[in-house]
């Protein structure tokens, strides 16, 4: 491919844009510091933060996901010497150049809308995170000019030269990684500015200490340390003054820091997943040609794939970072989960139905397309029950006040209903998003098998076998689930939620093990007919893009807004106009808009992509895109 | 007999969870669920049968045979006949629902749990942090079962004089007021209750009582007093102390992190 | 341009436009109004057809964009508050954003929403509902504008109450609410927007900001009564039976276990005094059936031959609600329409007004037939009553009366009354044309009925006796517990009443 000038000159332009706003920052922000607040024009700083943020987050997902599932691929193709896996990391690292210049341009919107309207906030978190910002430029270099080398060095290292690339392809997602954690400590930084005593620097224990016996003059030196473990939450602020006392890396390595970033990488593996079949399924719903079907076809399952493999670890990760919350601060913790956002997570229960209905949904259309695959339909009905009625239990508030009358409240003796209330509770719906996980795996075990006709000789003993661990597994989660309305809160989020958790993740490592061992030798009764799926499941697959990408923005909201009224919790407050929690509607309203802004944007890079190679067929150059089908034998 | 069609047997189901829920759960098992909770799992189940009729074609076209043929074949001309009173006669009922004017107090629009506040105080004394203050006899359990029995002795002695004529003598929010109250009394032997709350959050709740709530999650209309004004600070914890000992649950804490 | 190709692009653009009137909450619209057809409905209606007549990649934004709505849906279908809002500035050159603060306001800090409602379809609320008050405002009160209407409302609600609701509504520029004046006129610029016109004008407080302070200070205690000894008498006097007072405990356990005790539930007394003046306290503890808060007033009323009794949950011009329990603790609540009502016997044509009939039926002397009408007006000697159009003016001397008798055997005789009562030997009635004498030791009892008439006698489920059980040190002490009750907590209040103001 031809390195195009113009496109190069226009992507380093906007890059540099975003590196010199960002250079200039910290500088900017203080000569400003006299104005604590300006108002953003019509629609208000905390409307125009929000925006941006969140837009120049979705891209940075996306040019952080997209290159994981590029390189995941890269690697297979490599591997098992498929072209068409080679091919398709190319098309979607070629996609990422456009979204890069992006969220580049965001960023710079977004720094920009920040020190204009929150100049005393910015400076106070340029003063602790100052070298951090710098670091941040440096890493976005380092990105930045690995993108190019990777995407342009893609013809020229195919060959001899592939390990070095496929190289390249990681060291642009450490790159990639490295931005997200440095930009996650300040956003976890404001939400939660402690941590805990057995990492705090040398410096901030003596002033922690010394604020103590100040407070308290009955303590010692010896007295004040009663009780402090390594676990004691430190927080990282003069107590009385707001002072920053801490080191950097205090400040970096705050509680949630941890938790946030994990959450987030696997997150962007989901999220890479999607936005890779949505293309594949926009492709496959314009293409043409049967070749081209049965190719977006394929790229669709893959992607769908690698995002089915990134949600499953998901609710668990979730469910780590929101424990950490509660134990930072059992206030935000209640806010979070049992009051002013607790309907927010009704919506998430909604939109994570969503996803596993249609993830379970497309994996059984696809198997439409293969031969031998029908005897596996009989099961169908079973499962969709069984997820049915976990996502209800998922679903189903705990407190009803909101949505009930006075005469339904009072028939309920409360605001709980008697039996269905329970379905409120944490240990059921952990035990219904265990089996939901099972009953994915399970769908996804049928397609696998769907065709093929094992060989080895104790494949009826195999079986026996997967089903009663499956069986037993089940059984384990749901009394699990039952033993965690007795036991004390402490109990079951320290023990029995972690043990549920590793049953289900241990019964699929087992099953697949075992799974691959059976059918290693396996005969094909049937192929797959890649293309001959229904457009309803291309549909689905859009649904789940839309669907993740819309979750992430409400869960951003959900983790900025718990700091309610302040900028940094508990130690600057947010005294502007816009310092209100929303509407709940009035939040999913602008995260709405948010999501058509995003699509609006990646549908315009898609096309930008569609005509230039539209652009490249007319003038006879052979299409790119348009792989042969080869079939999966 | 021929086997009804997948339409029908989609129907049956339709129809069939709806009394489920309405009549069988909501009225034989259990009290009665509220309309918007079954909405919602209508919904769902709509979508199931959506998503079973429409993942292979056949399915999907063997579910559409009957209405095609309702719509056009002569046979069906009595079903077509029935469809065209029933289909408006249930908009009409729909339409009646909806206007008929029913004598009924919204629901409350308050949260679930009110927020608490970040600093525990009674009176105008800082007691500590919500996250930190621990009940201050709860150590007795373990060092001096002697005490804590006295100390739970007193709780309910605190609870029978104050707080059982609208949570109830079995705490299970059953008082004699309670029928009287909106919102009802809290009912401590929901599982739901105290295993979810710090001992702080309850004594933040006793001692500021309805007028206490904050802010955010406005109106409240509790009628809990503020009991910091009668009862002492050891009085509320003892009274802590007894709800958890008689309903056998415990208060959640926040051990030390893993 | 085919016609089709134009039906497309025209429900393409009403797709596209509903989804910003939904998200923005649009009000108004030229092809259509949110009281035709919701937004969520059109945008509904646009989708189906651009999926229907749309391919490929149109057929696609509609699904995505249909996608994103359901979710912003769903969130709509949650009642959820939002927390305070301050306003520091009204730009009035866009009155529609006022109105938004205005909503804001409504549903948060005022609280305004705990009571009324915007929405005919939603199930009545404790305070009229304000759909098209914005229109509806202009037309209570002849010679008042909507703005001025509701202005007064705001400040000094009390002056002019709708048919069938009480005086519950707080002066909401006093504390606890106080709104400020910027917020009162935001608000009035979203009742205007409902169904009126805003009105930018500015105005004047009809009230003086100054002197209020705060609650306590709102209501300096008149009385030089103990409010501790009030507060005993509280307790004593068994108020606390009913009425709930945020502070103290209700009696001790033996008195209120009572298998047969009925609460019947009183006005929570809690902030009684941020919101009524001292009189109002006095006439409710002296003669408590003078103002009935609305939705606690006790009745009885017969309506095709069943007796409701329990408490009149709401009423107007042509029925109320009268809820009841029975003896299981079910409480059921019944509309009865005023029609419906049974005619009662009326034996003394005094007072009829204040015993709550509303029609009147009655046989004047010189007539055969009787007059039915809607009771107008009465004095000592002639009551008016509205037949048909007509205003009618009788005697209520000079009317024809009927009396029943009742014998030992239980036969029920009634007749045109003549002479006697039950004190003399005999009773003398016309029966059936032919008078007839009854020997008063055969009757067991005899009614004179004057009238009959359809009655709504709404009592206070208070005692009447309280001026017989308190003395009037009690009283006094009664009232100025009463006063300091303001919803301030017992801590706040003495450094209230201190020689610093509060903050």
């Amino acid at each position: 491919m031809k390195i195009s000038k113009k496109r190069l000159y226009l992507i380093l332009g906007c890059v540099l844009v975003f590196y010199a706003v960002l250079a200039i920052a910290p500088a900017f922000a203080q000569d400003v510091t006299e104005a604590e607040y300006r108002a953003f024009p019509k629609i208000g700083s905390r409307n125009a933060a929000w925006i941006a943020a969140q837009l120049h987050l979705l891209f940075g997902s996306f040019i952080l996901g997209v290159p994981m599932f590029a390189v995941i691929i890269e690697f297979i193709g490599w591997k098992t010497k498929d072209e068409r896996y080679d091919r398709m990391a190319q098309e979607f690292i070629k996609l990422c150049m456009g979204a890069f210049s992006t969220t580049a341009l965001l960023g710079g919107v977004l720094v920009f809308i920040l020190i204009w309207c929150y100049p005393k906030v910015m400076s106070k978190l340029s003063g602790i995170f100052g070298p951090t910002m710098i670091f941040y430029v440096v890493l976005f270099f380092g990105e930045t000019f690995t993108l190019y080398l990777y995407s342009y060095g893609w013809d020229k290292m195919q060959g001899r030269h592939k390990g070095w690339h496929l190289f390249l392809g990681v060291l642009l997602n450490v790159w990639g990684t490295a931005i997200m954690f440095v930009s996650n400590s300040w956003l976890s930084y404001q939400t939660s500015p402690a941590t805990q005593y057995g990492v705090l620097s040398e410096g901030r224990r003596k002033s922690w200490i010394e604020e103590k016996l100040a407070a308290d003059p009955s303590l010692t030196p010896e007295t004040a340390m009663e009780g402090v473990t390594s676990h004691t939450m430190v927080p990282l602020h003069n107590e009385t003054t707001g002072e920053f006392m801490g080191t950097l890396w205090d400040a970096v390595n705050n509680f949630t820091w941890m938790p946030v970033n994990i959450h987030r990488l696997v997150g962007n593996i989901a999220f890479g997943g999607s936005i890779v079949a949505a293309y594949a399924a926009f492709r496959f719903l314009v293409a043409k040609t049967k070749e081209d079907k049965a190719h977006y076809d394929w790229m669709g399952y893959t992607g769908n794939f690698i995002a089915l493999c990134g949600l499953i670890p998901l609710p668990f990760l979730g469910y780590w970072l929101g424990r950490e919350i509660y134990m930072f601060n059992n206030t935000m913790g209640i806010n979070m989960m049992g009051s002013l956002f607790s309907w927010l997570f009704i919506i998430q229960a909604v939109m994570i139905g969503v996803l596993f209905i249609g993830a379970n949904y497309y994996l059984w259309s696809g198997m439409g397309r293969i031969q031998g695959a029908e005897i596996y339909a009989r099961y169908r009905p079973y499962m969709i029950t069984v997820i049915i009625i976990c996502v209800a239990i998922w679903m189903t508030p705990r407190t009803l006040s909101k949505i009930s009358t006075a005469s339904e409240l009072s028939a309920m003796g409360g605001a709980n209903h008697p039996h269905l209330g329970l379905f409120g509770l944490m240990t059921a719906k952990n035990t219904a998003v265990n089996i939901i996980i099972l009953t994915t795996f399970l769908s996804f075990l049928f397609y696998r098998r769907s065709g093929k006709t094992p060989t080895a000789s104790w494949q009826k003993v195999g079986n026996i076998a997967i089903s009663s661990i499956l069986f037993f597994a089940t059984i384990s989660i749901v009394v699990i689930g039952i033993v965690g309305f007795t036991v004390p809160t402490d109990l079951r989020v320290n023990v029995l939620t972690p043990y549920q958790v590793l049953v289900a993740l241990a019964v699929m490592a087992v099953v697949t093990v075992v799974d691959i061992f059976m059918y290693r030798k396996a005969t094909t009764s049937g192929t797959i007919n890649w293309g001959e799926m229904t457009d309803r499941s291309q549909y689905v697959l859009i649904l789940i893009a839309i669907t993740f990408t819309s979750l992430m923005g409400l869960m951003g909201y959900a983790r900025s807004g718990l700091r309610e009224a302040w900028h940094i919790f508990g130690v600057m407050q947010d005294t502007s106009a816009d310092a209100f929690t929303p509407l709940l509607s009035e939040a999913v309203n602008m995260v709405a808009i948010i999501m058509v802004a995003f699509f609006a944007l990646v549908g315009f890079i898609f096309w930008l992509g569609l005509w230039g190679e539209k652009k490249k067929q007319a003038s006879g150059a052979p299409a790119e895109a348009a792989v042969a089908a080869e079939g999966d034998d | 007999m021929k086997r009804p069609s997948l339409f029908t047997i989609c129907l049956i189901i339709l129809v069939g969870s709806w009394i489920f829920l309405k009549f069988v759960v909501g009225g034989i098992i259990s009290v009665p669920i509220p309309g918007s909770v079954i909405a919602m799992y209508m919904g769902l189940i709509i979508i199931a049968i959506l998503v079973h009729i429409s993942v292979e074609d056949s399915l999907f076209r063997e579910f559409r045979r009957p209405i095609l043929e309702t719509l056009v074949e002569d046979k069906r001309r009595l079903h077509r006949r029935v469809l065209v009173v029933l289909i408006p006669l249930l908009l009409l009922g729909y339409t009646y629902s909806i206007i008929a004017q029913r004598a009924n107090p919204p629901g409350s629009p308050r949260d679930a749990h009110p927020s608490p506040p970040l600093e525990l105080t009674y009176k105008d004394e800082v007691i500590g942090t919500m996250q930190d203050v621990v009940n201050p006899f709860r150590h007795y359990e373990k060092d001096d079962p002697e005490a804590f029995k006295a100390h739970v002795e007193n709780g309910k002695r605190v609870y029978h004089q104050n707080c059982f004529y609208c949570h109830g003598d079995h705490l299970d929010g059953q008082g004699h007021f309670a029928p009287y109250l909106q919102p009802l009394p809290a009912n401590f032997q929901d599982p739901g209750i105290i295993p979810n709350f710090q001992e702080s959050f309850f004594f933040w709740r006793i001692a500021k009582g309805g007028p206490g709530l904050p802010a955010a999650g406005t109106p409240w209309d509790s009628a809990m007093p503020i009991w910091e004004n009668t009862l002492t600070k050891d009085e509320i914890w003892d009274v802590i102390l007894f709800l958890s000992d008689y309903t056998g649950y415990q208060f959640r804490t926040f051990g030390e992190a893993h | 341009m085919s016609r089709n190709t134009l039906i497309k692009i025209v429900s393409l653009i009403l797709m596209v436009v509903s989804f910003i009137a939904y998200i923005a909450g649009a009000s108004a619209f030229p092809i259509a109004s949110e009281n035709l057809l919701p937004w969520s409905v059109w945008f509904l209606i646009a989708v189906i057809v651009n999926i229907v007549l749309w391919t490929s990649v149109m057929r696609l934004l509609t699904f995505s964009l249909a996608v994103i709505w359901f979710y912003a849906f769903v969130a709509g279908l949650v009642p959820e508050s939002s927390t305070a809002v301050n306003l520091t500035e009204l730009d009035w050159s866009d009155p529609d954003a006022v109105a938004e603060q205005g909503a804001l306001v409504f549903n948060g800090k005022g609280q305004c929403a705990a009571c009324h409602t915007v929405d005919t379809t939603a199930p009545p609320g404790r305070c009229p509902d304000l759909t098209d008050i914005g229109v509806n405002a202009a037309t209570r009160v002849p010679g008042m504008d909507a703005k001025a209407y509701l202005i007064e409302s705001m400040y000094q609600p009390a002056n002019y109450l709708v048919a069938g609701y009480g005086k519950i509504m707080p002066e909401v520029w006093k504390a606890p609410i106080a709104l400020s004046k910027l917020e009162i006129e935001a608000v009035i610029a979203y009742l205007q927007s409902q169904g009126g016109e805003i009105d930018p004008t500015p105005f004047d407080e009809p009230i003086d900001r100054a002197d209020i302070g705060t609650a306590a200070e709102a209501l300096p205690p008149l009385l030089t009564g103990d409010p501790e000894l009030g507060k005993k008498v509280f307790v004593d006097a068994a108020c606390i039976t009913c009425h709930a007072v945020q502070g103290i405990e209700s009696p001790a356990a033996g008195e209120t276990t009572n298998e047969d005790f009925e609460v019947v539930t009183a006005p929570d007394l809690s902030e009684i005094a941020a919101f009524n003046d001292m009189r109002y306290l006095e006439e409710s503890i002296l003669l408590p059936g003078a103002q009935i808060v609305s939705g606690y007033g006790a009745v009885t009323v017969r309506a095709k031959g069943t007796t409701f009794q329990g408490t009149l949950v709401s009423q107007d011009e042509e029925k109320i609600v009268v809820r009841t329990k029975t003896a299981d603790g079910v409480e059921e609540e019944h509309t009865i329409l005023l029609s419906e009502l049974d005619d009662e016997p009326i034996e003394e044509l005094t007072d009829l007004e204040a015993k709550g009939y509303l029609t009147l039926t009655l046989t004047p002397a010189d007539a055969d037939a009787p007059v039915t009408g809607q009771l107008v007006s009465e004095t000592d000697e002639i009551v008016t009553l509205k037949v048909g159009d007509e205003a009618r003016t009788l005697s209520k001397t000079d009317v024809k009366s009927l009396m029943t008798v009742v014998t030992f055997d239980g036969d029920e005789i009634v007749g045109e009354y003549v002479s006697g009562t039950m004190d003399d030997e005999e009773i003398v009635l016309i029966v059936d044309g032919s008078e007839e004498i009854f020997d008063t030791f055969d009757l067991e009892e005899a009614t004179l009925t004057l009238a009959s008439g359809k009655r709504l006698h709404v009592t206070s489920p208070m005692p009447e006796n309280f001026p017989i059980l308190l003395s009037v040190a009690d009283l006094t002490n009664l009232l100025s517990f009463l006063s300091t009750l303001t919803g301030a907590t017992a801590e706040a209040a003495p450094e209230e009443t201190g020689d610093t103001p509060a903050e």
